[in-house]
């Protein structure tokens, strides 16, 4: 709980704050945090301009300005009223020449001290807020009137005036002599002329004294709603409120108020604490989430990876147990399938020549030789294959192009011919003519069959045709003779590896 | 005691575990982060496991279903002698036996030439399963024989010899006199494949 003591000259009261309200207490809990404010006549407040120090040097120029100024109290406090980095710094020297009745009070309970506040800077720090520049301040008390006068936002003056009787008619004796004496001292002192004297606030119940300032040609001050007395504080509410605060310009020492710094720090420390379990849980989210997601993705791929491998390694052990390489099966079979099954057989290459002469009987095979050349040789003494591929391929036209598209898985391998040739002789005498239409009966027959290209044939027309002659030539060896290339059978896709 | 030291002192309990929930929070932070990246990139690597093991299992796939399609036609090859080291002995001695079977005139003469290796080809040419390949060139000469005793001769060869080859080229000639029969003059190319290392 949040608890002020507040001590002036006749004693000390404490106030509690329960749902924003203080009341007013006989003492204060154990447990309790003690904020306590100051207002007595030890109390002094005065102003200076701080060179321009950082730093070491300005803590040690400000450590000995208030050494000078209160030599014999720990009470004191150098707050900064104005200025920053580049303009000229106005310091408030405020503290209290002896501090026993603060002392002797606080050393009567075992209790949390905030800090300690003399009430002349506390009404300066609060009329700052409410931006109120020049002011004569009058707080009364029940013995004791308190006057601070603020020029410019500056305390220039601080008085705590004896009050014979708060209730007294009197001009000497009433708190507005005070404050026209504070003005005649105001002038004296020049700080404010007659004319240009601010208005006065008065901190209580106005009537008592508003037309003797009338009179005396001051001007007081409407009441700001902020100022407005409040339970049993009733004007010192708006004070004790800034007061919990903790504002600049605390007076005791460190010790004194060790406990309540290491609360502090506690607190904080445990704040730090949340923050960084906060911080944990916004930085670390994203990624925490993510690696949940990885967690089920690795958990998933595992299962698969492991699936897979044991599929690999039955797989891998059934290849194994047939004992086969399985590279060398496509090889052999293929080599076998391309090489020795569609080669024609020289039973078939017989059977072939024979089926062109079979309906001849007066002619025989005298030679015939082939051969199976290799890719690139030539075919019958210097001729070429004619390879006919637009008759084996389509044009894709669905793709746009011209490309041919391959529609044969067996087109990768180049196609294979015999080269076969053969001459005739005949067993009996014919005319010329019943021998040219012999030759044109067995290349009539010849060119018939399925992919056969002849390139020597002998019953061809002479202007296209090799012509070969001589005398001592055999010229039949030459005119007999037939050369052509013949495909060799061609494989089904089902039928190569 | 220093002036810190006595608003520290009460408090350090909290400042320490302040301090060591701050480093936890690094710790926990920067630890998940880079826990996070080594996550992934372990199932990056798993990912790439499982990518070059299902590769494996289509290349097993195939391969078995090669052997499961081939195996038949594999093994009539090995039986036939293609698969392996190449039993020219037997060759020869097979065709001797297989020509005596056939009294033909004694006029058969032939010579096995060594093993040579086809020209070898680039492994993704069409041509590449003739790789390792050896062919054995057996020159074949038989004359005084008839068309039909040689067809009878070949189909023999075909049906007994039980040798991988195919008759690569011949030279069939008849003599100058019709009934002296024929003379031929054939190259039998055999062939072995060797088992792999």
């Amino acid at each position: 709980m949040k608890t002020v003591l507040f001590i002036n000259s006749s004693g000390p009261r404490y106030f509690r704050r329960e749902n924003g309200v203080w009341h007013s207490i006989d003492k204060p809990d154990h447990s309790d945090r003690l904020w306590v404010i100051a207002n007595l006549p030890e109390e002094t407040l005065d102003t200076f301009k701080l060179p321009m120090l950082f730093g070491r040097d300005r803590s040690s120029f400000i450590a000995r300005r208030l050494a000078a100024a209160f030599p014999h109290s720990q009470y004191c406090a150098a707050a900064v009223l104005n200025g920053n980095w580049l303009n000229p710094v106005t310091a408030a020297l405020n503290g209290l020449t002896t501090a026993e009745a603060v002392t002797s009070e606080l050393e009567k309970h075992d209790m949390t001290i905030a800090g300690v506040w003399g009430i002349s800077l506390l009404l300066t720090l609060m009329t700052r807020h409410l931006s109120i520049k020049d002011v004569i301040l009058a707080m009364p008390s029940v013995h004791f009137l308190r006057i601070v006068v603020l020029q410019d936002g500056i305390p220039v003056l601080t008085r705590c005036v004896h009050r014979y009787s708060e209730d007294s008619d009197h001009e000497n004796d009433s708190d507005a002599n005070e404050i026209l004496r504070t003005r005649q001292h105001l002038e004296n002192k020049r700080f404010f002329e007659r004319e240009a004297m601010p208005p006065v606030l008065y901190l209580a119940d106005t009537r008592s004294i508003e037309s003797y300032l009338t009179r005396a040609g001051l001007t007081l001050m409407p009441l700001p709603d902020q100022l407005s007395p409040k339970g049993d504080a009733a004007y010192l509410h708006p004070l004790f409120e800034l007061a919990a605060t903790s504002p600049r310009g605390q007076l005791a020492p460190l010790q004194l108020r060790a406990s309540h710094l290491a609360k502090n720090l506690r607190h904080a420390a445990y704040a730090g604490m949340g923050l960084s379990l906060l911080a944990v849980i916004v930085f670390g989210q994203a990624n925490f989430r993510t690696l949940i997601d990885l967690f089920g993705r690795e958990q998933t791929l595992s299962r698969d990876l492991q699936k897979a491998t044991d599929e690999r390694e039955q797989l891998a052990a059934r290849i194994s147990a047939t004992g086969m390489d399985p590279a060398l099966v496509r090889q052999a079979t293929r080599f076998s399938a391309l090489e020795l099954d569609a080669s024609p057989s020289p039973e078939s290459l017989l059977q072939f020549t024979a089926g062109a002469i079979a309906s001849l009987p007066q002619v025989r095979i005298k030679t015939l030789s082939y051969r199976f050349p290799k890719s690139g040789e030539r075919y019958c003494q210097g001729q070429t294959v004619i390879e006919v591929p637009l008759l084996k391929r389509k044009i894709d036209l669905s793709t746009g192009g011209s490309t041919p598209a391959v529609t044969d898985e067996t087109e990768d391998t180049p196609p294979r011919y015999t080269e076969l040739q053969f001459s005739i002789l005949l067993t009996e005498t014919l005319s010329p003519e019943a021998q040219i239409e012999i030759k044109k009966r067995i290349s009539t027959s010849l060119k018939a069959r399925d992919g056969v290209q002849l390139m020597q044939d002998p019953a061809a027309f002479s202007l296209i045709n090799t012509l070969k002659g001589g005398f001592g030539m055999d010229s039949t060896q030459t005119e007999n003779l037939w050369c052509m290339s013949i495909p060799w059978r061609a494989l089904q896709t089902r039928e190569l590896p | 005691m220093s002036a810190y030291g006595i608003v520290l002192k009460p408090a350090r309990v909290a400042l320490i575990l302040f301090a060591l929930s701050v480093i936890l929070t690094f710790i926990v932070i920067a630890g998940l982060d880079r826990y996070r990246i080594e996550k992934a990139q372990r199932i990056l690597t798993t990912e790439k496991r499982l990518s070059d093991t299902r590769e494996e299992i289509r290349k097993l796939t195939f391969d078995l279903d090669s052997i499961k399609k081939l195996a038949a036609k594999y093994k009539k090859l090995s039986e036939l002698g293609f698969i392996g080291e190449p039993d020219r002995d037997g060759w020869v001695q097979r065709l001797d036996s297989i020509y005596r079977d056939t009294r033909l005139p004694p006029t058969l003469r032939y010579t096995l030439a060594p093993p040579q290796p086809i020209n070898p080809q680039l492994p993704d040419s069409p041509l590449s399963y003739q790789n390792n390949v050896s062919h054995h060139d057996l020159a074949l000469e038989i004359a005084g024989i008839h068309e039909i005793e040689l067809i009878d001769f070949m189909n023999k060869l075909k049906a007994d010899w039980k040798t991988p080859y195919r008759v690569e080229t011949c030279q069939i000639a008849r003599e100058a006199e019709v009934l002296a029969g024929l003379q031929i003059k054939c190259t039998v190319q055999v062939y072995s494949l060797p088992l792999k290392p």
